[in-house]
């Protein structure tokens, strides 16, 4: 009895495959062998579309020194050349054989940390590497996710501030939903002696990064290095993935894409869809997040971090274009650009204030010309610049039989202001003229002026005039 | 013709006047990564070589010991990469002779040293001479620390510190004879206590002063070395004890 159960629990060891968190620990042995495609941002490698398999995936570790803004040069330290380091892209089960290789031109030694790893260091522990050395270490991808790695070598923070960080992606195993294009976007910050912008070959500042204070925020390493001739493009309709990392060392990002809402955003990076419909989402320091979108609309599409002055002052913004014709049909563009009178143009005074000592016009033509400007002021915006008004709102003045019919009425209108039915040069009008607070002497000059101008034949009419109508 | 001899012969005198030496009094070293009831390290009286071994100096001792040779040298002392730099087995060209030496093993560097009745520094002795801790020297470590790519100078142009040695900053990494304990081993038999402090910035939890971070780097690239391990920026100089009866020195 005792020998049947002892071979029961010997047959999953004898078959070299047992299970752990679901993932099934095939036998390296056994696994079909390929080589991980690798690729430098915003480029990502094409979706999988095998099983797991053993995986060879090889990095190099190099110092290189590169623009970081126009002018300013910093010497990065790198995985492989670039910042951030080539997109890994392997799958759940798989077994990584990783090679990490330290170009002898290297000042310092250099290891590893991929945050998909389970294992001591998360891998720094076994590749831990001098100048001219290669290290070798394999894991098993336990667990699907967007992941980030980063150098690990004391002093940690400044390897990673100088640059050494990417993202690993472990698919799930039944691969993510389709999408038309993905892109890799990673924000990390950068701290030099130098402030924003300052020219030369900058270096780091420690002190700056203890306290948390960087002169750069960006995507992708440098300023601009997804903006401008570098942005990355889309076609109106499709579905954008974008697998977004967050290299730090230290800030949070609030990730934003200006003129678009991120469908569905894998919170964190992990395994699930988290949240629909987010305008911003979070992504960790030493972290990540998956989001999607369907462009609905062309446009140029503006990547921030909306700690805004990380964007408009620091760099951290990227620009993703969507060419073609507008849809008026979700967004318009601006259609009317007009005057806006916030109180109807009367000047107001408040009543402690002296008044501005008083205007009076000496005579007929001083009051036109007055009245030409208290008209500019004050009726030119709803009955226009010539008199002429706006058909079937605004009632014309221009020869109006209305306007000159009585004199009274008109002065009436201007101080009580008018609502209802009337007829103008036989068009029937039913609006409202608000009454407009002015003065009797700007009243009396704006009314001279309308009353003797394009093709109106009238008199002058006085301040006195329309004292003496007020109260009526 | 006998007017540049006269010439030659004064200036060689004079020379031959400058110590090639330097004598450390006995001194305390504060350990960097101190353990628990770890105490100060005394040190010295020691003789410490002023200049890092040069190429020149090294041909010397190649010549002399021909199993150091390039085409020689055994696999186990040094690696593939092992004076790389020279075009064959005995040549050192005009424009290398005054840099110091570098693509040597620890194995190689020991081998010197005892070929002129010396040795390698140990860590404690090597932070101390170097004067690291003194934070006016922190821009000179730190600009050579960030500064990428293997331009080497002459010897002579290197920085002289207060103790009156030459390079020990700015100039090369340089091996000392306990590099392997710099930190603790990574070994993972061990408990795993042990590996925590090279990785992940628990290192800082055991240093005396974390916002020494240049000498992080220092500790983190001697424990990245194996003894047969050469560097382009990696080269070395040697030291002797001074046994005297003398209490001053």
């Amino acid at each position: 009895m005792r020998l049947h159960l002892a071979t029961l629990l010997l047959i999953p060891v004898l078959f070299g495959c047992w299970k752990k968190n679901g993932a099934k620990l095939e036998d390296p042995e056994k696994l079909a062998k390929v080589t991980a495609q690798l690729t430098y941002a915003p480029e990502v490698p094409a979706p999988l579309n095998r099983g797991p398999s053993r995986v060879t995936v090889n990095l190099e570790t190099k110092e290189v020194i590169k623009r970081l803004a126009d002018g300013v040069d910093y010497t990065f330290w790198t995985f492989g050349g670039s910042v951030p380091g080539p997109f890994i892209r392997i799958r759940v089960g798989d077994y990584v054989d990783f090679t990490l290789s330290n170009h002898p031109n290297s000042k310092m030694p250099h290891n590893i940390d991929l945050h998909a790893v389970t294992g001591q260091g998360g891998g720094a522990e076994g590749s831990f590497t001098a100048p001219g050395h290669s290290s070798t270490f394999s894991f098993r991808a336990l667990n699907s996710g967007l992941y980030i790695y980063h150098c690990a070598t004391a002093p940690v923070g400044m390897h990673i501030a100088n640059g050494m960080y990417g993202l690993i992606l472990v698919e799930p195993e039944e691969g993510l939903p389709k999408v038309d294009r993905e892109f890799y976007v990673v924000q990390s910050e950068f701290y030099t002696k130098g402030k924003y912008g300052e020219r030369g070959l900058q270096p780091f500042d420690m002190e700056k990064a203890i306290a948390e204070n960087p002169d750069y925020v960006v995507f992708n390493g440098s300023v601009g290095a997804v903006a401008n001739g570098n942005s990355m493009e889309a076609k109106v309709g499709e579905k954008v993935r974008i697998f977004v990392g967050n290299g730090g060392p230290n800030l949070v990002s609030s990730f934003h894409v200006i003129g678009e809402i991120f469908d569905h955003v894998y919170g964190e990076g992990g395994a699930v869809v988290s949240q629909k419909n987010v305008q911003t989402t979070l992504v960790p320091a030493g972290g990540s997040a998956i989001v999607d979108f369907v462009v609905d609309n062309p446009s140029t599409l503006i990547l921030v971090d909306h700690s805004i002055f990380r964007a408009f002052n620091k760099g951290a913004l990227g620009m993703l274009k969507v060419p073609g014709e507008v849809n008026k049909m979700i967004y318009t563009g601006k259609t009317v650009d007009s005057v806006y009178l916030a109180e109807g143009g009367a000047i107001q005074t408040m009543p402690d204030e002296k008044a501005a000592p008083a205007f009076a016009a000496k005579d007929f033509s001083e009051r036109l010309k007055a009245g030409e400007a208290a008209y500019k002021a004050n009726c030119a915006a709803c009955h226009q610049p010539n008199g002429e008004g706006i058909a079937s709102v605004f009632p014309p003045l221009a020869k109006s039989d209305f306007l000159m019919a009585n004199k009274n009425r008109t002065i009436d209108i201007v101080i009580k202001g008018l609502e209802g039915e009337i007829t103008v040069n036989g068009q029937k009008y039913n609006s409202v003229m608000p009454s407009l607070g002015l003065s009797d002497e700007t009243i009396a000059n704006a009314l001279t002026y309308v009353r003797n101008s394009w093709g109106n034949k009238g008199d002058e009419v006085t301040p006195e005039q329309v004292k003496a109508r007020r109260g009526k | 013709m006998f007017f540049w001899g006269t010439l030659l012969l004064i200036l060689n005198s004079a020379l031959a006047q400058s110590p090639s030496e330097v004598l450390i009094k006995k001194g305390t070293y504060v350990p960097f990564f101190r353990d628990l009831n770890e105490s100060d390290q005394e040190l010295g009286p020691l003789v410490v070589d002023k200049y890092p071994v040069t190429n020149k100096d090294f041909l010397a001792f190649v010549k002399k010991n021909p199993s150091w040779k390039k085409s020689q040298v055994k696999a186990l002392f040094a690696n593939n990469r092992y004076l790389e730099h020279w075009k064959d087995d005995l040549s050192v060209s005009a424009d290398i002779r005054d840099l110091p030496i570098t693509n040597v093993s620890w194995f190689a560097a020991r081998a010197y040293c005892r070929s002129k009745g010396k040795r390698l520094l140990k860590t404690s002795e090597w932070e101390y001479v170097s004067d690291a801790q003194n934070k006016q020297n922190l821009d000179l470590i730190l600009n050579w620390y960030g500064k990428t790519g293997t331009k080497l100078k002459p010897v002579s142009e290197a920085v002289e510190n207060i103790y009156g040695i030459v390079g020990m900053h700015g100039l090369i990494w340089e091996w000392v004879d306990d590099f392997g304990s710099a930190i603790l081993s990574n070994d993972s038999r061990k408990s795993n206590e042990s590996s925590k402090s090279l990785y992940c910035g628990s290192g800082s939890l055991k240093a005396k002063d974390p916002s020494q971070y240049a000498t992080f780097m220092r500790f983190a690239h001697r424990s990245s070395l194996r003894a047969d391990s050469v560097g382009r920026t990696l080269g070395f100089r040697c030291a002797k004890d001074l046994i005297t009866d003398k209490g001053d020195l």
